[in-house]
């Protein structure tokens, strides 16, 4: 006997029902064809509301009436007028079952439509990213928290961030790396949002985990091409991070227990129907659970983090509503080594974002809307370090405080306007400090650095003759450092002129600003086709000094200055898109070339912290970047997920390096291959597996050495020297390929468990077949035994996790 | 052969780039040890390399022997030696000379002198090739070459048919006014020897851009040769854009055991010099996931060259080390 898994019963429903409105949409076109001409003329308002089951609205659900398709915003509203007759909706959304209804239009109508969660039914089917390919904008992808949760990651931690480097042009910087390098950009040109608020170091443990709870995400999209006006100060990319709003009708929780961290989120009305509060807490037990297996050896060091995620929001009526975001996150670490031969080391380091942010949503009428938010953002750093005599601390911190105004216009079913205003006072404690050796102390305080960084735009969306949609927007940036501020003044061999620069409280000290046009274009195609194009120009005024590729906590956001040109992008984009088999699969291959100017790097050793000279170490140059990116998808059945593969080129040139001729970027990757399956194995058991493969990262390898510092030690009777390496090319080496393929299990014991409580366990392996990717590789001299070898340091071999997850 | 590598050497480089190191590295140590961490040997594919000459020129106020050039050549990085290749038979010279402030040099020819390599004692006999100094050094030695406070000096070499030159300062000298001893300690690590750490006590002066070198001579190093030969520790914050014009108390992290003679000797260096060292304490040790590489900065005119002609203003002191 079979017995068809609920999976296949919902699936074969939906078929069915697709089927007769199918039917029933020729019966009505031709009732229209007779008896419909009298009333073309007659027309009404149709408004909708979409929601969840707890009356949430539904973030960027698309609409289909009739032949006609919109999407629509955060608030769930959309209004359009529509002759009087017959007409079939259709509502999608990611995580959220299709909705479709007839309706027969003869007054003015308000519809509300509540999607169903596709959780809800254990054995949903899954969708796994969203892009639509009548959409204007391209080159962006939307996970959602059900695919999140389902992905194989190292020590079963949901990773936002590390899910978004499995897309197409995407690019992570290898094993544990913090960075993300969008289609050639650095890590410091993503706008990451969470709720619309920036976020500057999105990371905890130097980049191991994201700071983003997965229990309180609800979708994450990546924009890397195409941006909207709205969005701007970045040059590469925006990675949106929305969290879920609470339920508004019972008090809910989740959560989940993994190996080094657990999570919680507990949600609650606080207003039946009208308002709710989600309040999601993590942290990491690794320094308790090693303080309870070897607390001598462990001893006062350890290490955790901590991230708390809030969520207020409150429907005052049926035109406003507002919402309420916090957040705040640390990282914690302490090292003492108390040598027995006097050295003592000991290093204390906390830091940590902490964000707030509040935003009133208004629908002054059915045509016109508006958002005002106003936001804070912190970053801070807190360090001591001692090495043998020598102390040192060192403060850093970022305070960014904005608001923002954003409208939205749309006068008819075609023609959708948007304008906003946004302004940042962004202010810069780039670093105090200490250092003491013995007795003497040097006190270094780099004076604070201010700046307004404002913005303007406006972006028309419209449709021309049915099959060309455009999205063409115009932002204009504004960026002025100002005081008070004072620093002294050295010449261009790095020595202090002993001239003091000061500037009084609000004089400016550098100015610019600029138009950043943006354009995206689809034309539909038959068989459901398009084809889209997009031109992007970026500006962005903020710069991540750091050193190294990899980011750190220590790195400092500097702003532009007299010295410090903005960085600027230009991007073209041009893509090819298709549903097949009635939406099934989806695929679409886009290309780009994308240029970056004003890009910044340090020299060599540079000395970052504390120093009154940082501009002096700086060197500029330009990037550029161009590549293919091929995505192919399967959207519905059993068997889902996607393979996504870029071929691309990212060079960087830089006068002060390598003669002035361009050479490959660091996360310069030729090819780059992922594949994302998930299998449903039944009604308990679900299966997910993850496969990366990417070209090895560009390094400079020595090609030479000399010895250097010569002495000589005359009773011994030989020499004594220090090897130095020469170099020639920069990036001219590259390391190993990296690939790694993780699998996991979701187990959910009592899949029709129909009480409140409801588990599953998520059982995965990373590196399924223990590759040993080189985490970094390094030439190793010998002097005792006169060798010299290679040397390669891997991370993670396979590692197991497991999780299990929980609500009620 | 010693490579020059333990612990206190590598605490030459300034702390605050310590700083940044462990900052950035303690971490990843954390997870190396709590989670799983392993290294292999991997080959490393290295590419064709064009060899340089690497200049190593000294010249100072105080010490006769102290002052001279060594030239060598690059290596490909797997050869086989670990010491450059010695370049023999070069002409060195060194000139005496002023700066007339309008970017151009007076050199006294009558100083000119031609380095030599000749068969000085201290060094080991298998290692004299492509070390140059005054052959007085040899002769006469109380007559050798000098260096004299306030000039400059031209150094000139010629090899191969190319020619090379450099000019450096020989700044008014920073005194050292006292050494003193404390934060004492029993190193276990070594028999339990009694040991404590010197602090250097002098005046800055009240310009801004001073810099200088700290070296050290004790008794693992007291007969060595070279400025490669003896102890070399950085101050710590490098030059004095924090404490321009102080009355400085500079402890430095080498501890000494009790009962021995150490000397100090305070080199005070223009910015371009201190900035070559410094480099090269960033060049010596760039090993690890995120260094970059950093390529020695080069001080000397010429082709297909690298390296420094160092001008030290000397200032020195001696001290007991006492608990």
């Amino acid at each position: 006997m079979i017995i068809a898994s609920p999976f296949r019963v919902i699936e074969d429903q939906i078929m069915r029902i697709k089927a007769l409105h199918h039917f029933a949409k020729y019966v009505f076109l031709i009732l229209f064809c007779h008896f419909g001409l009298g009333a073309m003329a007659q027309q009404y308002n149709l408004a909708l509301q979409v929601t969840d089951s707890t009356l949430t609205p539904v973030v960027n659900a698309t609409l289909h009436i009739d032949t006609k398709r919109a999407e629509l915003d955060s608030t769930g509203k959309f209004f359009i007028v529509l002759a009087a007759g017959a007409h079939l909706l259709e509502c999608r959304a990611v995580g959220f079952f299709p909705y479709q209804l007839y309706t027969d239009l003869h007054s003015d109508t308000l519809i509300n439509i509540r999607l169903r969660r596709k959780e809800n039914l254990l054995q949903g089917v899954t969708v796994t990213s969203s892009r639509l390919i009548n959409s204007s904008q391209m080159s962006s992808q939307a996970i959602g928290i059900e695919q999140l949760r389902k992905m194989p990651v190292l020590l079963g931690e949901i990773d936002p961030i590390k899910t978004i480097t499995l897309l197409p042009g995407i690019k992570s910087g290898g094993e544990a790396s913090a960075g993300i390098y969008v289609r050639g950009g650095g890590p410091d040109q993503n706008l990451v949002l969470l709720d619309g608020i920036p976020v500057y170091n999105p990371n905890h443990l130097l980049g191991f985990f994201s700071i983003f709870n997965g229990e309180a995400i609800q979708t994450v999209e990546a924009i890397k091409g195409g941006m909207p006006a709205e969005y701007g100060g970045r040059l590469s990319s925006v990675i949106t991070i929305d969290t879920r709003d609470g339920n508004k009708d019972s008090v809910k929780g989740s959560g989940g227990i993994g190996l080094i961290s657990s999570r919680m989120s507990l949600e609650t009305p606080v207003v039946k129907g009208r308002s709710s509060l989600i309040i999601s807490a993590r942290r990491t037990y690794v320094d308790q659970v090693g303080k309870l297996v070897a607390k001598k050896k462990i001893g006062g060091n350890g290490y955790y983090f901590y991230d708390v995620n809030a969520k207020l929001d409150y429907i005052i009526d049926k035109n406003n509503q507002i919402l309420f975001t916090f957040y705040t996150g640390k990282d914690k670490f302490s090292f003492v080594d108390l040598d027995n031969d006097g050295r003592d080391r000991m290093f204390n380091v906390v830091w940590g974002n902490t964000i707030a942010g509040i935003t009133w949503k208004q629908d002054l009428n059915k045509k016109l809307k508006q958002t005002i938010s106003a936001v804070f953002n912190g970053f801070d750093l807190d360090s001591k370090f001692g090495f043998n005599t020598s102390n040192i601390l060192f403060t850093s911190a970022l305070r960014d405080y904005q608001v923002k105004n954003d409208w939205t216009y749309t006068p008819g079913n075609s023609f959708k306007l948007k304008g906003g205003l946004q302004y940042i006072w962004h202010r810069f404690k780039p670093g105090a400090g200490s250092i003491t050796s013995g007795v003497q102390e040097f006190k270094s305080n780099i004076n604070d650095q201010f700046a307004q960084e404002g913005a303007a735009y406006i972006s028309a969306g419209f449709t021309v003759r049915e099959r060309l949609n455009i999205l063409a927007g115009l932002r204009y940036s504004y960026f002025n450092q100002v005081g008070p501020t004072e620093r002294v003044l050295y010449n261009p061999d790095g020595v202090p002129t002993g001239t003091l620069e000061k500037f009084d409280r609000g004089e400016s000290i550098a100015r610019y600003h600029g138009p950043e046009p943006r354009l995206s274009a689809t034309y539909s195609l038959p068989h459901n086709a398009s084809i889209k194009f997009s031109y992007t120009r970026t500006i962005q005024y903020l710069h991540l000094a750091t050193t190294s590729g990899a980011t750190f906590p220590s790195d400092l956001w500097i702003p532009s200055s007299k010295m410090i040109k903005p960085g600027k992008a230009q991007q073209i984009a041009f893509g090819y898109f298709r549903d097949l088999n009635k939406g099934t699969y989806e695929l679409s291959a886009e290309i780009y070339y994308k240029t970056m100017t004003n890009q910044i790097e340090f020299r060599p050793g540079a000395q970052l912290l504390l120093n009154q000279n940082l501009e002096g170490q700086m060197i500029f140059g330009s990037g550029s970047a161009y590549g293919l990116e091929l995505f192919f998808q399967k959207k519905k059945g059993r068997l889902t997920g996607w393979i996504g593969y870029t071929l691309s080129r990212a060079e960087r040139t830089f006068p002060a390096f390598n003669n002035g001729k361009a050479f490959p970027y660091r996360y310069d990757r030729t090819h780059d291959l992922s594949v994302v399956v998930n299998y449903n194995l039944g009604p308990k058991w679900e299966f997910s597996g993850v496969l990366v493969y990417g070209t090895g990262n560009a390094l400079t390898m020595p090609t030479g050495r000399f010895t250097y510092n010569i002495g000589y030690n005359v009773a011994d009777q030989e020499p004594i020297l220090t090897n130095i390496n020469q170099y020639d090319k920069v990036n001219d080496y590259r390391m190993p390929a990296y690939h790694r393929m993780d699998i996991a299990f979701t187990y959910t014991p009592k899949p029709k468990r129909q009480k409140r409580f409801k588990s599953s366990w998520n059982f995965s392996l990373y590196n399924l077949y223990n590759r040993t990717n080189p985490y970094f590789i390094y030439l190793d001299s010998d002097d005792d035994e006169q060798t010299i070898k290679g040397k390669m340091v891997y991370l993670f071999p396979i590692m197991p996790g497991i999780t299990w997850n929980f609500k009620f | 052969m010693k490579i020059i590598s333990d612990k206190y050497e590598r605490s030459r480089r300034g702390d605050v780039k310590h700083f940044i190191i462990w900052f950035n590295a303690i971490s990843i140590v954390l997870l190396i040890v709590l989670l799983t961490s392993c290294e292999k040997d991997f080959e490393i594919d290295i590419k064709a390399n064009q060899t340089q000459l690497v200049v190593e020129g000294y010249i100072n106020n105080e010490m006769r022997e102290m002052n001279y050039v060594v030239l060598t050549r690059s290596l490909d990085y797997y050869s086989p030696d670990f010491q450059s290749t010695a370049v023999s038979g070069a002409v060195v010279t060194i000139t005496e000379g002023d700066f007339n402030g309008n970017g151009s040099y007076t050199w006294d020819t009558s100083t000119k002198l031609e380095l030599r390599e000749a068969n000085l004692p201290q060094i080991p006999s298998n290692f004299r090739q492509g070390v140059y100094f005054d052959p007085r050094l040899v002769t006469d030695s109380a007559n050798a070459l000098i260096g004299r406070t306030g000039k400059y000096y031209l150094l000139e070499i010629e090899t191969s048919g190319k020619n090379y030159s450099a000019i450096t300062y020989i700044l008014e000298p920073v005194t050292i006014d006292s050494l003193t001893c404390g934060f004492s300690f029993t190193d276990m690590n070594d028999d339990n020897r009694e040991k404590a750490r010197v602090t250097i006590h002098f005046q800055d002066p009240d310009t801004l851009g001073n810099s200088q070198l700290f070296y050290w001579r004790d008794k693992g190093n007291r007969n060595n040769f070279g400025w490669g030969g003896i102890g070399s520790t950085g101050r710590n914050y490098g030059v004095d854009d924090l404490s321009n014009g102080e009355y400085l108390h500079v402890t430095q992290n080498r501890p000494f055991e009790i009962g021995d003679t150490v000397s100090y000797y305070m080199a005070s260096v223009t910015r371009d010099i201190y900035d070559f060292w410094e480099n090269f304490r960033d060049a010596r040790n760039n090993e690890g996931p995120f260094s970059t590489p950093v390529t020695l900065l080069n001080k000397i005119e010429g082709e297909a060259v690298t390296g420094c002609f160092s001008g030290f203003s000397l200032s020195s002191k001696s001290v007991v080390i006492y608990k």
